[in-house]
């Protein structure tokens, strides 16, 4: 019997485990505030209804065509993303983009 | 933080951009394609861009262990769900060689795109190497160029 109840208590640990790990693996900002942007770079900064701070990044050049909002991947820096965003989207030197690269930070 | 504040903010954002910018272009990347799945879903946009994207993180997992535990799944992230809706022109870029969002995920999520103009299964590119691919920058760009146009 003793061991039927360690082996429930065991797998119900793994389980709470595996249900809060959960959040760590998908919630996982990262930014570089401080960091180097590129020029006419501003860094975007919006508080949501449930505390949350919103960061992300614009580009806006003088004179731009398109707006493309982007959304990054799980624990991507995506502020830090846009100096090689920058460096791929303006390939097309005609074609000024606005881009927005929004993640999540929490504010404690 | 949780799935339903990031949804509901990103669409706070988008409106945000709305009012300022004007209309706007989507690029979701991986999880973030789920993301902008989403607003596209809820907000009229110019066209989605979705790179490296899957269906659902259940299925991901489904693709991985071969189990369905979805069920003890804190999060869903149910990218097939939301094209459904998706009255924008959608754009699909992914990887056969993809080691996170593997190639079966992405078809199905290209079997349920309302409206897909554009598929292309890239090759030998990994999860990470496929958002600043060349084909997929070239296509983004003449998509934005030629609307721009018009």
């Amino acid at each position: 019997m003793i061991y039927i109840a360690f082996l429930i208590f065991t797998f119900l640990i793994l389980g709470f485990a595996f249900y809060q790990w959960q959040h760590f693996m998908i919630f996982t900002p990262k930014y570089h505030r401080e960091g180097y942007l590129a020029d006419n770079c501003e860094i975007l900064s919006i508080m949501s209804d449930d505390g949350v701070a919103l960061e992300g990044v614009v580009y806006e050049p003088k004179e731009y065509k398109s707006t493309l909002l982007y959304f990054g991947g799980r624990s991507q820096d995506t502020v830090g993303l846009i100096i090689n965003s920058l460096m791929h989207l303006k390939i097309q030197e005609s074609l000024p983009l606005i881009i927005v690269l929004m993640e999540k930070v929490q504010v404690w | 933080m949780n799935e339903k504040n990031v949804l509901s903010d990103s669409l706070f954002v988008a409106e945000i951009i709305q009012k300022n910018y004007g209309n706007f272009y989507i690029l979701g990347f991986s999880l973030g394609s789920n993301i902008g799945a989403y607003v596209a879903s809820k907000k009229d946009t110019l066209g989605l861009f979705l790179v490296g994207s899957f269906d659902s993180i259940a299925s991901l997992a489904k693709e991985k262990y071969s189990l369905n535990i979805s069920k003890l799944f804190r999060y869903k992230f149910p990218t097939v769900e939301y094209v459904k809706n998706i009255q924008a022109k959608t754009y699909l870029f992914v990887s056969k060689s993809d080691e996170v969002a593997y190639i079966q995920n992405a078809r199905n999520l290209k079997e349920n795109v309302k409206n897909l103009v554009y598929y292309e299964e890239l090759e030998n590119l990994t999860h990470k190497e496929i958002l600043w691919d060349s084909d997929v920058i070239e296509k983004i760009n003449e998509v934005l160029v030629n609307d721009s146009i018009l």
